[in-house]
């Protein structure tokens, strides 16, 4: 029996199991090989370890009851549909990273040993960081994997911009973590519980009922401090911009993607507890109930999403616009907490997985552009739509899914979202005639969030108005068949997934994992 | 085939630009074949399809007899929201379908002057045809969303690598300005299905018809906050696409910086989407708004604001496009104002006019790109005489021009008659008005042709070649339309004359 349990418990966490292998193995590689093979050996271990990780998701326990998941080792790891969707972000960013890395100019001088070691190690802890259920858990995660972002956003030591870069970043970061520990203890003190579901519903419980005092609301602040500064939303996100600058791109692109998702995993993970807790919705209608914190997403996020777009519409460097453009869609995606509801959070699942696949493609073809062309001015790309017609359709593709225009997958994306939105304001008229202040609320927020799509299409539009419109006959841009196939990986299920049944049936918990019936017969 | 026909309309296009992708670059000749083809295909049956529909079957019996049932298609797309793949058509819709099948069958020959990037420019104007097609076939909210959107990818591009000096520019501007517009729609879009939704029935929350039937946001005693919201989120929408005034000014830049043949389907297609989503779902969506005595008599006085506006602008310009492109503004507003008044012959008279408009405007940005093509520059104070030099250029525009000013027996008249007698019945006092507008218009098209083709020839014209026979191909088919529906407007009014009897049903 005690065997049969420990395995369960260990299945449970299968694939960061996996990945723990990966790195050690890596780690041995780059001791053992020359330098020249050890780069190709690491990058594909590396790839293969992340996949098989991706594989062994499908070996965790199913969910069979979403509202009460399963709990491991004692109630310190969860395993439900928000962990599995974001170990699936986490995996396919380190799979694309560590292939992106290996190609890119940036990073051609370096031992790929310990930097495939940093990259799997980050997203080890950003996949423990979605199953934690324990504070100490979580802050042991949040910590580990900001640590190893800090060094990878250094990784080109012998640069100037990127020491620059990553030192702003550490400070930051570890201010704000520290801000975010502070808050913790506050919790924990209001609680008297390390456990991350009991504590948060408790704590709400407290905000709605008014037994409470400020320090509740205090204690909640300061931990949304050290998220916001990972998800680089407003005000915190200054760091943003000038790490992806300074950054090599490829870890700009792990940066804006897997320790992003990283940041909405740890919010989602406080936040789930609460948006499904069956005694709160019991005091008031689940509109009502949490007004301040509805007021405070929906603020961060109208502020968050107008700023990252106003910062972008003057930037001429392609790393710098990415950086607004991630700090816009942290934006967007705040929206979905501003609502508070189940579905809200389903829609932002949909959104970062489309996010992940967007974002990286842009991210791949400036990486290829900036290996080509020396450079990451949006000047210097002029005339390589020609040069390479493939790239550029790609390119072109994911900058209007991150816009959110059909027919790709980036409109359904925005549209499961701000339908959460405009179907929280319907709601909260109650089928009434007259709109409540709450449903102008969030229509004004829906109207905030599509007027700045629309914003956001200029500054995306201006790698197309140089690299199309504009000649520059000694351009050299071409890349080989299987940087072309990294491309279309990415791009093509953005025009796959308008229809986004698919990726509802996911996010919404239709399609069950794979049940590892080999535990059950050890049972 | 029935069923399929307006599957083959819209999707025929982008089977042909797919046939031209794997055509190698360097054989450009083949690329406008294949353009020509495709489109000439679509115009065919675009023709098959206004010659099977039956007008008189279109009645306010049910949900769906509003729409020709031989052609109407429905199968799901995205089954957890109940998106379905919805096509079908009624009399308007045809008119205007007919209408684009020209227009892109006519405008491929106008393109036959760029020699720049062949292959790309003709599969970005086949995406754009099946873009156009879509939006005038769909009967599905999403699928309409789609198509609406589809068209602006490929026409920004257009613009923007075919255009003339200031491209980029106006080429964003429009697309911005579009979006703009469609992101307020795609609200409208997303509340409906919340509605729906939560009224019992998600299984119609797209499906335009039965919104029009069910209509949702309907309270008794009156229109609501909320409907208010919801027409003008759409009107607005709609309203930049038409263009009305305050949100015309990306129109001029567009029109002038695009390419002959984009500013063709620009004019003669794009804008009449506007009005087409104006009469299709904004008025049918929300009637209580619209009826609402108020919001008839401003948008009267807006659709009055575009036609004098417009034509004041027309008469301030010196670049022949421009000046062509601001009586555009001046001719929807026309649209507008038939369709705010409310009665017979307005919506009758705004229907037709789109269509004339279409024809005229098509092939006024036809004649100003020929005389470009010679002289390079489109100074109207430069010109002078040109109708000593090119006879055959000078009778197709005075058929252009003539048609465009409303002169009786042209299609332009028509129009602006139906709609004038409408909104007598409404407002005498905005008549009188709309009626120096069209004083205006005949002032600024006789002044440009005396400017243009009158007086003595100027040097630096000298030796300027008629109508080439590609050109021809292109302006005669117009001219002769022109010329017959100005006639027998019969045939066009006809094919929608019950379309805008069960539109008026809903008021």
């Amino acid at each position: 029996m005690m065997l049969a349990d420990l395995l369960h418990n260990c299945a449970a966490c299968l694939s960061e199991g996996v990945l723990a292998l990966t790195i050690i193995a890596v780690l041995i590689a780059d001791m053992l090989l020359p330098f020249n093979t050890s780069r190709g050996v690491c990058t594909v271990l590396g790839v293969f370890g992340a996949c098989a990780a991706l594989l062994a998701l499908a070996y965790a326990p199913p969910v069979t009851d979403p509202a009460a998941p399963e709990m491991f080792f004692s109630g310190v790891f969860i395993s439900d549909r928000l962990s599995l969707i974001f170990k699936i972000i986490f995996y396919l960013g380190a799979i694309f990273t560590l292939l992106f890395s290996e190609r890119s100019s940036e990073l051609s001088r370096y031992r790929f040993g310990e930097y495939s070691a940093l990259v799997l190690g980050a997203v080890l802890s950003a996949s423990f960081l979605a199953s934690a259920n324990n504070f100490v858990l979580f802050l042991l995660a949040f910590e580990t994997l900001s640590l190893c972002c800090y060094v990878l956003a250094a990784y080109d030591k012998h640069a100037r911009l990127p020491g620059e870069a990553a030192l702003k970043y550490l400070l930051y970061g570890a201010v704000a973590s520290s801000i975010m520990l502070f808050g913790l203890s506050y919790i924990y003190g209001l609680t008297q519980t390390l456990s991350i579901d009991r504590s948060m519903v408790s704590l709400a419980e407290q905000a709605v009922l008014g037994t409470g005092t400020l320090v509740v609301y205090l204690s909640m602040l300061l931990v949304l401090t050290g998220i916001g500064f990972k998800i680089a939303m407003f005000p915190f996100h200054f760091w943003c911009p000038d790490v992806y600058q300074g950054a090599p791109t490829p870890v700009a692109a792990f940066l804006s993607v897997v320790s992003k998702a990283a940041g909405f995993a740890a919010l989602l993970r406080l936040a789930a507890p609460v948006i499904s807790a069956p005694q709160l919705a019991a005091y008031t209608s689940p509109v009502d109930r949490l007004q301040a914190m509805h007021l405070l997403f929906g603020l961060a996020a109208c502020i968050t999403m107008t700023y990252g777009n106003l910062a972008a519409l003057r930037q001429t460097n392609a790393k710098r616009l990415l950086a607004y453009s991630s700090i816009a869609h942290a934006g967007y995606l705040l929206l979905g907490l501003a609502v508070f509801r189940s579905d809200a959070v389903e829609a932002m699942l949909a959104y970062l997985i489309i996010y992940t696949l967007m974002n990286l493609g842009a991210f791949w073809v400036v990486i290829l552009l900036v290996r080509e062309t020396g450079s990451s001015e949006i000047d210097s790309f002029a005339g390589a739509a020609f040069k390479s017609p493939l790239l550029f359709a790609v390119l072109f593709l994911c900058l209007i899914s991150l816009t959110g225009l059909p027919p790709t997958a980036g409109f359904a994306a925005k549209f499961l979202l701000f339908k959460s939105v405009i179907a929280a304001g319907i709601d909260a008229m109650g089928g009434g005639a007259r709109i409540s202040l709450n449903a102008a609320y969030y229509f004004a927020l829906a109207l905030a969030g599509v007027l700045n799509s629309a914003v956001s299409l200029f500054y995306y539009m201006k790698f197309a108005r140089k690299m199309v419109f504009e000649k520059q006959p000694n351009l050299q841009f071409a890349c080989t068949r299987l940087e072309a196939m990294y491309a279309l990986a990415l791009g093509l299920p953005l025009l796959l997934l308008l229809d986004f049944d698919p990726l509802l049936d996911l996010v919404s918990g239709v399609l069950n994992p794979v049940l590892p019936t080999m535990l059950t017969l050890l049972k | 085939m029935s069923k399929l026909l307006l599957s083959l309309i819209t999707f025929l296009p982008l089977g042909g630009m797919v046939i031209l992708l794997c055509i190698p670059g360097r054989f450009s000749a083949i690329h406008r074949a294949v353009a020509v083809v495709t489109t000439g295909l679509v115009f065919l049956l675009t023709l098959v399809l206004a010659a099977r529909f039956d007008p008189s079957q279109i009645t306010t019996a049910s949900v769906y007899s509003a729409y020709d049932a031989a052609t109407f298609v429905e199968c799901a797309w995205i089954k957890s929201f109940h998106i379905y793949y919805r096509l079908g058509v009624d009399g308007l819709s045809v008119a205007l379908i007919v209408l684009t099948g020209l227009l892109s069958f006519l405008a491929t020959f106008t393109a036959f002057s760029i020699t720049k990037q062949v292959k790309a420019f003709f599969a970005l104007y086949l995406i754009l045809v099946t873009g156009m097609m879509g939006v005038f076939t769909a009967l599905d909210f999403f699928l309409f969303y789609v198509f609406w959107e589809l068209m602006l990818l490929p026409m920004y591009f257009l613009i923007g690598i075919w255009g003339g000096e200031n491209r980029a520019y106006a080429a964003i501007k429009f697309f911005i300005y579009t979006l703009l517009g469609s992101v307020l729609i795609l609200l409208v879009i997303l509340a409906y299905y919340v509605k729906m939704k939560s009224i019992g029935v998600p299984e119609y929350a797209f499906n335009i018809p039965e919104l029009i039937a069910r209509r949702p946001f309907a309270y008794p005693g009156g229109a609501t906050l909320m409907q208010h919201l919801l027409f003008w989120c759409l009107f607005i929408g709609f309203a930049i696409k038409v263009p009305s005034f305050p949100f015309h000014t990306w129109l001029p830049d567009a029109h002038v910086e695009a390419p002959t043949a984009i500013s063709v389907i620009l004019a003669g297609v794009l804008l009449k989407m506007g009005g087409y989503g104006i009469l299709r779902l904004n008025y049918p969506l929300l009637p209580e708004v619209a009826g609402t005595d108020s919001v008839m008599y401003f948008l009267a006085v807006l659709g009055l604001v575009n036609i004098i506006y417009g034509a004041f602008c027309a008469l301030g310009q010196k670049d022949f496009k421009r000046l062509v492109a601001y009586s555009s503004i001046s001719h929807m507003g026309y649209v507008i104002l038939g369709i705010a008044v409310l009665n017979s012959e307005g919506v009758n008279g705004a229907i037709f006019q789109m269509f004339a408009h279409g024809i005229s405007s098509a092939m006024m940005f036809m004649l100003v790109g020929v005389i470009y093509e010679r002289a390079h520059h489109r100074e109207i104070a430069r010109f002078g005489g040109l109708g000593v030099q090119m006879p055959n250029y000078f009778a197709l525009a005075i058929v252009g021009f003539f048609a465009s000013l409303g002169l009786p027996a042209m299609v332009g008249f028509v129009g602006e008659v139906l709609v004038l007698l409408g909104s007598f019945d409404y407002s005498r006092a905005i008549t009188a008005c709309a009626t120096l507008g069209m004083l205006l218009t005949a002032a600024y098209i006789l002044w440009t042709m005396q400017r243009v083709f009158l007086g003595t020839p100027k040097p630096e014209h000298q030796g300027f070649p008629d109508c080439s026979a590609w050109e021809l191909i292109s302006l005669v088919p117009l001219a002769v339309c022109a010329i017959v529906f100005g006639i027998l407007p019969g045939c066009v009014l006809e094919i929608y004359r019950t379309s805008s009897a069960v539109f008026l049903s809903y008021f």
